[in-house]
């Protein structure tokens, strides 16, 4: 399933990429960079909330999407005002991105290391059941 | 968003309709986020390859040594249209008499617009920073024994005033739009920069010039008084002065077309 999203974002950047016409205003550039930035924020949050089972399609895709365009508009709001807050958007972006990795990384793991203690059990539950039969310690097991 | 395609009903308590629906809206939105990368990475690709200068001063100044480059080559460029200009104008008349008139007159207006070299007598005044130093003096001491454009502009202003003919800065020609102005540690005049020693040439009476440049309580004076090694007047009996190098197409004012201006013979 990863190989597919991948996939699919790869497609999509392909046709833009080589669209011949498809390109904006260099001016705007820093606004689309941020986008981009939220995008990929989203994104993450969305792969940490799937690892966490408590992933929901349309908070994930309201969030790409409102996300987006904010981190866009408050760019350009900044540069209206004379204050940089595109750097506050990368700021909040960027910490978030690598917080939900981390999250992300320790859940894929502990979730591993939870299948093959489960394995195990089956094992020793196979070879002797009248030891091992409704034993229910195998979080004990797995934290040797 | 396509989330009903290929699912039932969704209910979260089912963990395969809930991965499923994360996977088509993770990949629409892969799709869309690779789209956007996309459109980021070749703006940003189009910047660096467009000659937007960077924002480092290794970028800058390597633009400014180019931009000087071409200024000197276009300077030498203009000089050598001059020449052409007067080369064209020396050639054609000299049998008609009406013609030599007009040359003559040509001539006359160009030197005093300050587009020929011209010789004569005349004084050199030399202004240098000082080389003392004040440093328990206040700051407004201390400033005076720097040559400031305002300074030249004094010297100048006497100069033009006891009847100097021609006046040029180290070497620049000063016409009627030539500026003095003050920027940074240079001094701009004519538009190019220029450092300690200034050098002013002035062709007309060495004596008048002389008496005038020595008025008490003017800027000589008090140049002197500071500090006499700052300003050095000399005279000579033979100074060249170059002519005006800069551009002199007028862009934007144009003649006003009277018969009642008077000096109306140099008609174009």
């Amino acid at each position: 399933m990863i190989w597919l999203a991948l996939a699919s974002g790869l497609i999509g950047f392909a046709a833009i990429w080589f669209t011949k016409g498809a390109t904006i205003p260099i001016a705007d550039a820093s606004y689309l960079s941020l986008a981009a930035l939220a995008g990929i924020d989203s994104l993450i949050g969305g792969l940490r909330a799937g690892t966490e089972g408590k992933f929901r399609g349309n908070v994930f895709v309201s969030g790409f999407v409102v996300n987006t365009l904010l981190a866009a508009f408050l760019a350009y709001l900044g540069d209206r005002l004379g204050q940089n807050l595109a750097l506050a958007a990368v700021v909040a972006l960027g910490g978030r991105i690598f917080v939900n990795l981390s999250i992300t990384r320790r859940q894929w793991l502990d979730h591993r290391a939870d299948l093959s203690s489960t394995r195990r059990a089956a094992q020793l539950a196979a070879k002797s059941p009248q030891q091992y039969a409704g034993e229910p310690t195998m979080d004990g097991e797995s934290r040797n | 968003m396509g989330l009903p395609l290929n699912s039932p009903p969704h209910t979260a308590a089912s963990p395969s309709d809930q991965q499923r629906s994360w996977a088509v809206s993770l990949c629409t939105l892969c799709a869309i986020l690779g789209a956007l990368l996309a459109l980021s990475f070749k703006t940003q690709n189009q910047i660096r390859q467009s000659n937007v200068p960077a924002a480092n001063y290794e970028g800058l100044s390597y633009e400014y040594l180019i931009l000087k480059k071409k200024a000197t080559d276009d300077e030498r460029t203009i000089g050598s249209l001059q020449q052409n200009i007067s080369d064209l104008e020396n050639s054609a008349p000299s049998q008609n008499k009406q013609f030599q008139v007009l040359t003559d007159d040509l001539n006359r207006a160009k030197t005093l617009a300050g587009l020929t070299a011209v010789k004569g007598p005349g004084v050199t005044v030399t202004l240098n920073d000082s080389k003392k130093r004040f440093p328990d003096a206040p700051l407004a001491v201390q400033m005076i024994t720097i040559v400031h454009d305002v300074d030249i502009n004094q010297f100048v202003n006497e100069l033009k005033a006891a009847g100097a003919e021609a006046i040029s800065v180290n070497d620049q020609r000063l016409v009627a739009n030539s500026a003095i102005r003050c920027a940074g540690p240079t001094v701009y005049i004519n538009n190019t920069p220029q450092t300690p020693p200034y050098v002013i040439q002035a062709i007309g009476d060495a004596k008048t010039l002389d008496t005038a440049l020595r008025l008490p309580g003017g800027a000589f004076d008090q140049m002197h008084g500071m500090d006499a090694t700052m300003v050095r007047i000399a005279h000579a009996e033979k100074l060249i002065i170059p002519a005006y190098a800069g551009a002199t197409q007028p862009r934007y004012a144009q003649p006003v077309e009277t018969n009642a201006r008077s000096g109306a013979d140099n008609k174009n």
